[in-house]
């Protein structure tokens, strides 16, 4: 992860850019002015230069001249011989350059000279250069420094010549280099010096150097100079850089050089360098250090501002407050606690959308459970109580009478709940139209009882919306902690299992939970799983029960059963996975198979043996809906089936409401030509004007009435009274359930038209009941 | 982003200084430059300094320049000495120098001391023979001078002798007068006179060759400087003591034949350089050295050359340390030269030709070689 910058780090960074940007501003301006600088120096040289040269031309033209008077004198004899010695002495001494003066002959043997008394000046000379030069040239002759045998001393000498006389003027370089630089060079700074032209020093600022004979060490490069017309060069003596300008003079090649040190060229320079680097320098301490401060000042309100979010943090609720020196730290101190406010107000409003059910303001689910964990986690004795209670056919009240009217009766009941109990229970909204108590009990045992009592007394008085009394009943389940389970989510499986079952047993109870719920639980999940494949495992089968004609025994068709064979569930019965297929949804997929099936196998049989035999299909009213219509006629149309072989029997036993609902389709079956036929006649809600609304084919009188017929008078009535009914209407009347003689003869005499029941034959499979055709009836 | 900061400037510091890092090899020229006496220490320092430009034209030592610092020992051993402890500790990798035995003589011991090579151009005395020591030297001892002087006195018929020579170098010109002196009687003359004069005084140079011309002498032998000899040249000739004149190798220089004009025509001298080679490597080098200082190469440039270019080609092939470099040079043992090859022997003393010299119409003559 990339590292993130410091704002401190940030200003101690950006707190040097103008020291940087000062920099590079000197050195652009210093750059320009060593440039004038370099120009005003090397300037300044030439003109030293052209003074030098003009001084040093007057002194030798001064002393060529006395020269040229010595020579004038001598071969003139303008004096007498015996004077000609005192003569040269005379002048030797008045001269400010020569030092002593003799005349030598064509073979370097002295004539004359201004020291006459030393023997030195006697000797031979013809091993010197001038003696040599002035054999082969005529002129005025400069020699280069050498160390005189007349004097010892470090000597120039400057010659002439006329009748074979060679006139020789010794110049002492002590006083030539003292005169010369006395006379020229004040400056300390500059270093001047003339060299011959070999670069051996004529004469040098450090004289040193002069009698050493030293070379100049850049002579090559000075010689260059002035071969290429540089008015000047840098050079380096002793590691110093110099400016160096030089003057060649023509009448002897010597060379007159101007060191000037570049410690002298930017002495003003480096002053002013030196000025500004302090302003700088200084300036820049200034801002650093106010910047430092006033950075510091900042970064402290930050931490400051930091260590307010941190006790924020530990404590929302604190009202520490933050005031800073700075507007923008409080304006972004008062946002910050603005936004603490809006997410404070967000938490609670998230808490109460938690805990608390919006439409009733009772706790809700997640909350109760958890509280119901925590009163687990913390209860040392008694127990504690769950109870499950389910408002009994609240569906019902939505879809007729509307959700807004559900939930206004869902508030009035919670109303009267929170305000008709005890206040030390819990009381939760948990679902739809479930409510959930909670209590602990340490002692009364007897509080459950009054408790229920109360939860009843809710229902007495009507809830009324709309204008009309809504009466409401409920399924209570009850558990208990730690008879039951021992924690939060089992406890309340149990309390739903024990509703469940009071809801199962015919809702507008309360059932205290035990095991054998679970156990029946437990059973019904397994069937609902094992259904899930049992289409696709090809589990199920179909036996036909046939039905007779009373008074002719002639088969009228047969009642399709249906058959669920599971590997590991072994037989179960329609009675007990019809209402978890009709819940689960798997009903309708069911119905379908048995409807193919049933078609399927009538009209194999009707077509087999010529007969109009009836398939009597049991269908739910959950399963009475378009799609069953659209799968009843494409299975007619594919096995080419009339739709007089079939009848559909709804039974009697379902919600009226659902039946209700289903008249629309039933007529569309009837109106296909399908036959309609009621089972379990008599034990359901039917009413006769409901009988009067389904469009009925059949009524099928419940075996309970059949096999009571015997020995009940009032289900003999009950049999007479319908069979009136039916003969009334035009329907046909089947008796089912006849499995003794005597029923068989009973119901033979009766109006019933068809009989049914294992007197007649048990339900057969397809082979047997090829066979049962066959044989005929034999009873 | 600090570290790209750091290595920005220290790439930058890098560059400027990189230009710069290669510090000079340092090493010095220690010799009398000044006054009279000077001529052998000038001369030897236009030839060193000729080295010096020729080696930095080519490349300078490994890449690095060559820098040699002039000094004036100015024939005193006070100065000598001052200057040889100054040098040491200043990173002085050689000296070259000095041009006479007693000032040689003076400051060995230090320069052992202090394990600091010096190899002298000029100091030949035998008596700092087969040492082994930081002392080398391209000039042989001196005894030869005495030797060969001595076989050509023989050779010219001279049987008896004077000899003068001067105080202040004794260990170069007694050691010489006394080589001299035995070979002489050995091979049957006669040393008639002998004297002493001295460049730090007023030398009566009329008396001592008046002494020696009365002692019988037919030959004399003037241990001395170029300036002094052609002095004592100069009075000969005006005296007309007839003498043979016999000269070392030490007065061998350009300003004998420039003092001494036509009064040193005919004198004999004993050198180890061949001054009129006809060798191209000599010629080319002779021609420069004209080019740079309008005289002719004498001996102590043609020696103070080849001591610079044997002291530069120990400081490329070793690690410069004085020690490694002596063991470098005499292992190496020979070294080219613009007068031929150079051998050392294993105390760094050297072996050469020696070459007998009449000067001829102002020019120095070989006469003979061996």
């Amino acid at each position: 992860m990339k590292k993130k910058k410091l704002l401190s780090d940030y200003n101690k960074f950006y707190r040097l850019m103008p020291l940087v940007t000062m920099l590079v501003l000197i050195i652009i301006i210093s750059s320009f002015l060593m440039s004038f600088f370099t120009d005003l120096a090397t300037s300044d040289n030439q003109k030293i230069l052209s003074l030098m040269e003009d001084n040093l031309n007057n002194i030798l033209n001064y002393t060529e001249a006395e020269m040229e008077e010595v020579v004038s004198v001598i071969e003139d004899d303008f004096i007498l011989e015996e004077h000609k010695n005192i003569y040269l002495n005379h002048v030797s001494l008045n001269s400010k350059l020569i030092e002593t003066i003799f005349v030598l002959d064509k073979d370097a043997e002295l004539l004359y000279s201004s020291n006459s008394e030393s023997e030195q000046y006697n000797f031979n000379k013809s091993g010197h250069e001038y003696y040599t030069w002035q054999l082969s040239n005529k002129g005025t002759y400069w020699s280069s420094p050498y160390i005189s045998l007349d004097t010892g001393q470090l000597t120039i000498t400057i010659s002439m010549q006329k009748n074979n006389h060679i006139f020789v003027g010794n110049i002492d370089i002590t006083s030539f280099q003292k005169n010369y630089i006395k006379n020229n060079l004040h400056d300390k700074n500059l270093h001047m010096s003339i060299m011959d032209e070999y670069g051996k020093y004529v004469l040098n600022k450090d004289e040193h150097y002069v009698y050493q004979r030293r070379i100049d060490e850049n002579f090559e490069q000075i010689k260059e100079m002035v071969d290429n017309n540089q008015i000047a060069i840098n050079l380096y003596y002793n590691n110093q850089k110099y400016l160096v300008s030089t003057v060649k003079m023509e009448r002897n090649n010597w060379y007159i050089t101007i060191l000037n040190s570049y410690e002298n060229v930017y002495l003003f320079l480096k002053q002013i360098i030196i000025g500004l680097f302090t302003i700088v320098l200084l300036l820049t301490l200034i801002t650093f250090i106010i910047s430092s401060i006033t950075s510091r000042k900042i970064t402290g309100e930050f931490v400051s501002f930091s260590n307010h979010i941190s006790e924020k943090l530990l404590d929302y609720n604190s009202k520490s407050t933050y005031d800073s020196k700075y507007e923008e730290i409080n304006l972004l101190t008062e946002k910050f606690n603005n936004f603490t406010k809006i997410i404070i107000k967000r938490d609670h409003t998230l808490k109460d959308a938690a805990y608390k059910d919006s439409l009733t303001g009772l706790f809700g689910r997640s909350y109760s459970i958890s509280l119901l964990g925590k009163m687990i986690d913390s209860n040392s004795e008694g127990i504690i109580r769950v109870i499950y209670i389910d408002l009994d056919n609240f569906k019902y009240i939505n879809d007729t009478m509307g959700h807004m009217v559900g939930d206004e009766v869902l508030i009035s009941y919670a109303k009267r709940l929170k305000e008709q109990l005890p206040k030390d229970i819990i009381i939760s909204r948990i679902g739809g139209d479930e409510f959930l108590i909670i209590y602990r009990n340490k002692t009364k045992i007897s509080k459950i009882n009054s408790l229920m009592k109360s939860i009843k007394k809710l229902n007495e008085e009507p809830i009324v919306k709309n204008m009309k009394d809504i009466y409401l009943t409920n399924s209570i389940g009850v558990a208990t902690y730690p008879t039951d389970a021992d924690n939060a989510n089992d406890l309340l499986k149990c309390a739903d299992t024990a509703m469940y079952e009071s809801k199962n047993s015919g809702k507008n109870q309360a059932k205290y939970y035990n095991y054998e719920m679970s156990k029946k639980i437990k059973r019904k999940s397994d069937i609902r799983q094992s259904l899930n494949k049992a289409l696709d495992n090809n589990e199920f089968n179909l036996v036909y029960q046939p039905i007779v004609e009373s008074e002719t025994q002639a088969i009228r068709g047969f009642e399709a059963l249906l058959r669920w064979e599971n590997i590991s569930l072994g037989s179960i019965s329609p009675v007990e996975f019809i209402p978890i297929a009709e819940e689960s949804g798997l009903i309708q997929e069911i119905g379908e198979w048995v409807c193919s099936r049933a078609i399927g196998d009538i009209k194999y049989i009707n077509n087999k043996y010529n007969k109009e035999y009836i398939v009597s299909i049991n269908v739910s009213p959950v399963q009475l809906k378009n799609r069953l219509l659209k799968h009843l006629k494409k299975e007619l149309k594919v096995n080419k089936c009339k739709s007089s072989y079939i009848e559909m029997e709804i039974t009697e036993g379902v919600d009226v409401y659902m039946l209700e609902d289903s008249i629309d389709i039933l007529n569309k079956l009837k109106n296909l030509g399908i036959k309609i036929s009621m089972d379990d006649f008599g034990t359901g809600f039917s009413s006769l004007s409901y009988i009067n609304k389904l469009p009925l084919n059949t009524i099928k009188i419940d075996k309970y009435f059949v096999q009571n017929s015997e020995i009940s008078e009032f289900s003999r009535r009950i049999i007479s009274t319908v069979e009136s009914i039916a003969y009334s209407l035009e329907l046909d009347i089947i008796a089912e359930g006849i499995e003794t003689k005597e029923q068989h003869q009973y119901f033979t005499k009766s109006k019933c038209n068809f009989l049914q029941g294992y007197y007649i034959s048990k339900p057969l499979n397809i082979k047997d009941t090829e066979l049962f055709i066959q044989k005929g009836v034999q009873k | 982003m600090k570290i790209g900061y750091i290595a920005s400037y220290l790439l930058i510091i890098s560059l400027l200084f990189g230009c710069f890092s290669k510090k000079p090899v340092k090493i010095a020229y220690i010799a009398d430059i000044t006054g009279e006496l000077s001529e052998l220490g000038v001369s030897g320092m236009y030839g060193a300094e000729m080295a010096v430009k020729e080696i930095n034209n080519n490349g300078g030592i490994n890449g690095r320049e060559l820098k040699m610092t002039i000094l004036d020992d100015k024939n005193n051993k006070k100065e000598i000495l001052a200057l040889i402890n100054n040098l040491v500790d200043k990173d002085i990798k050689g000296i070259i120098g000095p041009m006479t035995s007693s000032m040689a003589e003076d400051i060995v011991p230090i320069i052992n001391e202090n394990e600091l090579l010096m190899i002298s151009p000029a100091a030949s005395s035998e008596i700092l023979s087969a040492r082994d020591d930081y002392f080398l030297r391209v000039i042989p001892s001196n005894k030869y001078q005495g030797i060969y002087t001595s076989k050509n006195m023989s050779f010219q018929n001279v049987k008896k002798a004077a000899i003068l020579y001067e105080y202040n170098n004794q260990y170069f010109t007694k050691v010489l007068k006394n080589e001299f002196s035995s070979h002489f009687i050995d091979n049957g003359g006669e040393i008639v006179y002998s004297d002493t004069f001295k460049t730090t005084e007023n030398t009566n140079y009329e008396k001592l060759l008046e002494n020696s011309y009365n002692s019988g002498a037919q030959g004399i032998f003037i241990i001395g400087p170029s300036y002094e000899t052609a002095n004592f040249c100069q009075i000969l000739d005006k005296k007309d003591f007839k003498f043979k004149v016999f000269l070392p190798t030490w007065s061998m220089t350009g300003d004998l034949l420039k003092l001494g004009g036509s009064t040193v025509e005919g004198v004999n001298l004993v050198n180890f350089i061949d001054c009129c080679s006809i060798d191209e490597k000599y010629g080319q080098f002779n021609s420069k050295f004209i080019d740079n200082y309008g005289e002719k190469a004498t001996f102590p440039a043609i020696f103070s050359y080849e001591s610079v270019s044997v002291l530069a080609n120990a400081l490329s092939n070793t690690n410069m340390e004085s020690s490694e470099m002596k063991e470098y040079i005499i292992n190496k043992k020979t070294f080219s030269s613009p007068q031929g090859n150079i051998s050392f022997d294993k105390y760094g003393d050297i072996k050469r030709k020696v070459y007998i010299y009449k000067i001829v119409n102002g020019e120095y003559k070989i006469i003979d070689i061996d």
